[in-house]
């Protein structure tokens, strides 16, 4: 009884010396978390170069689900959407139908400016929502960079866009800009 | 006590193993592969595709269920260690509860590689393959808003608190939803990934919110028990959208009932898993960066055909 005892408190002793090299472990893991603001705000500041460097001429036909950097140039259509969530269709091959869609904002879907850039990986963060969290700010501070610029534009007006998008399916492709200027 | 919970936990693992007979004389090693009750056939089509990709490869997998319960997890994780596992396979049973036990299998011995739940630390697993549940979630909500024809009442079937994923797909459910001003969300629960409890919760959200026109559900079995707390109601016209790609919800879709679902590939994450252990155990590296995010599909009408067991087939 007194061995079981003694044996039993052993157990426990060792349990709780176990626990607290792990905790402590676990803590200093944590103790790396990234910074996601200083790490969005590195990214802004690369992006519109970045992009560009990167950026290949719109193809209205392509398909894929890879992210591309773009670059468009065309006639703004229309300017659509509530408060939330703005949009610019352009024309870019002069048929009067809309080829791409820029999105405005203020909220802004898709991870098309953070996985063009390229940067940072899924494998920089601790979490899923960690690396959402960094797409947003980049979004966010990009397009809300973007949106004097485009009220600036009539519709009818030419305009050149860089950006990023994810071609994928039907019906013209959201675009996510970095830079909107008229066009000559 | 300990002998006996690892038993009980073994116990609903008794069909997987008994269908596969591994080979007893394969040189590989044990692989345990610990998952998420199989009363969710996600969990279930996860074990199996690890399970059949183990035995494929000449390990013995050795089949354990956690129940969501982290500390029958640590106990189980005890088990492969004394087993002599060479690896493990593991659907984790909450994030925080977590990195103890897979940090003790590391300094065992024994790599973890993660799937559908990830860590919220790096270096302790050597992968976590984890669904987009960002991406996912957004095309979902995408797909839910163009059926509720951008506006409406809607309600919000969220998962386990606990579980990072309920939140990053809560998330990406309003990053799209939120940009439509006439969608107005009237009541948010949770329903902790569970059937029954969603089917109690729909209830009632019903009872309060009859205007209700559409619910997004953060996973498929509270789809299901949405859908069918609708039928029982005779309000099949309210429109559910659910994530996960299980083949009830299929059925369903081809039915005419659900309108859609997310699918996360998650027999393709539990072969990846296996199979990246087998290249680290065989080369001390897996050639990966240790996070993977695997991108969803949207699963409609119109390609619902080709899905099966979390899988799309040609």
């Amino acid at each position: 009884m007194k061995a079981a005892a003694i044996l039993i408190s052993l157990v426990l002793v060792a349990g709780c010396r176990l626990e607290t090299r792990e905790e402590a472990a676990r803590h200093a893991a944590s103790g790396q978390s990234v910074d996601i603001e200083g790490m969005a705000a590195e990214a802004l500041r690369a992006l519109p170069t970045a992009i560009a460097e990167k950026a290949t001429l719109f193809d209205p036909q392509g398909k894929g689900d890879t992210v591309r950097a773009v670059r468009l140039t065309g006639t703004a259509l229309a300017v659509t959407g509530g408060e939330r969530a703005r949009s610019m269709t352009i024309d870019t091959d002069g048929d009067g139908s809309a080829d791409a869609i820029l999105q405005l904002g203020p909220v802004v879907r898709g991870t098309a400016l953070r996985d063009a850039l390229g940067t940072r990986t899924f494998n920089d963060f601790d979490s899923q929502i960690d690396y959402a969290r960094y797409a947003r700010l980049i979004n966010d501070q990009a397009v809300g960079q973007v949106r004097d610029a485009a009220k600036a534009i009539a519709p009818g007006a030419s305009v050149a866009v860089i950006g990023a998008y994810v071609p994928g399916g039907d019906g013209p492709p959201v675009v996510t800009p970095v830079t909107i200027q008229p066009a000559p | 006590m300990i002998a006996r919970r690892t038993f009980l936990g073994m116990l609903g693992a008794v069909p997987l193993v008994a269908a596969c007979s591994p080979d007893a004389d394969s040189g590989g090693g044990i692989i345990a592969i610990i998952m998420p009750p199989y009363d969710n056939p996600f969990f279930r089509a996860q074990a199996v595709a690890a399970r059949d990709r183990a035995v494929a490869l000449g390990y013995e997998p050795l089949m354990l269920v956690h129940d969501d319960d982290a500390s029958k997890q640590s106990e189980m994780i005890d088990t492969a260690i004394a087993r002599g596992a060479k690896a493990i396979i593991l659907d984790n049973a909450g994030a925080a509860a977590t990195v103890a036990a897979v940090r003790r299998a590391k300094l065992a011995g024994v790599p973890s590689f993660l799937i559908d739940r990830e860590l919220n630390v790096r270096g302790v697993a050597v992968s976590q393959i984890v669904s987009n549940n960002y991406q996912g979630a957004q095309i979902g909500a995408q797909a839910f808003v163009d059926a509720m024809a951008e506006k409406g009442s809607y309600a919000e079937l969220v998962g386990r608190e606990a579980d990072t994923n309920a939140a990053i797909r809560s998330q990406g459910f309003h990053a799209i939803i939120d940009q439509y001003p006439a969608m107005k969300q009237v009541a948010r629960q949770s329903a902790n990934w569970s059937q029954t409890e969603a089917y109690a919760k729909m209830e009632s959200m019903l009872q309060a919110n009859p205007q209700i026109k559409g619910v997004i559900a953060g996973n498929d079995t509270m789809a299901m028990g949405a859908w069918a707390a609708l039928k029982a109601a005779g309000r099949t016209d309210v429109i559910v959208v659910g994530f996960d790609g299980s083949d009830d919800v299929r059925q369903s879709i081809l039915s005419g009932g659900i309108r859609a679902t997310v699918l996360q590939p998650a027999s393709l994450q539990a072969r990846m898993a296996v199979e990246q252990a087998d290249t680290y155990l065989r080369t001390g590296s897996t050639g990966m960066p240790e996070k993977q995010l695997i991108d969803c599909i949207l699963i409609v009408p119109g390609n619902a055909e080709r899905l099966h067991d979390f899988d799309m087939r040609a």
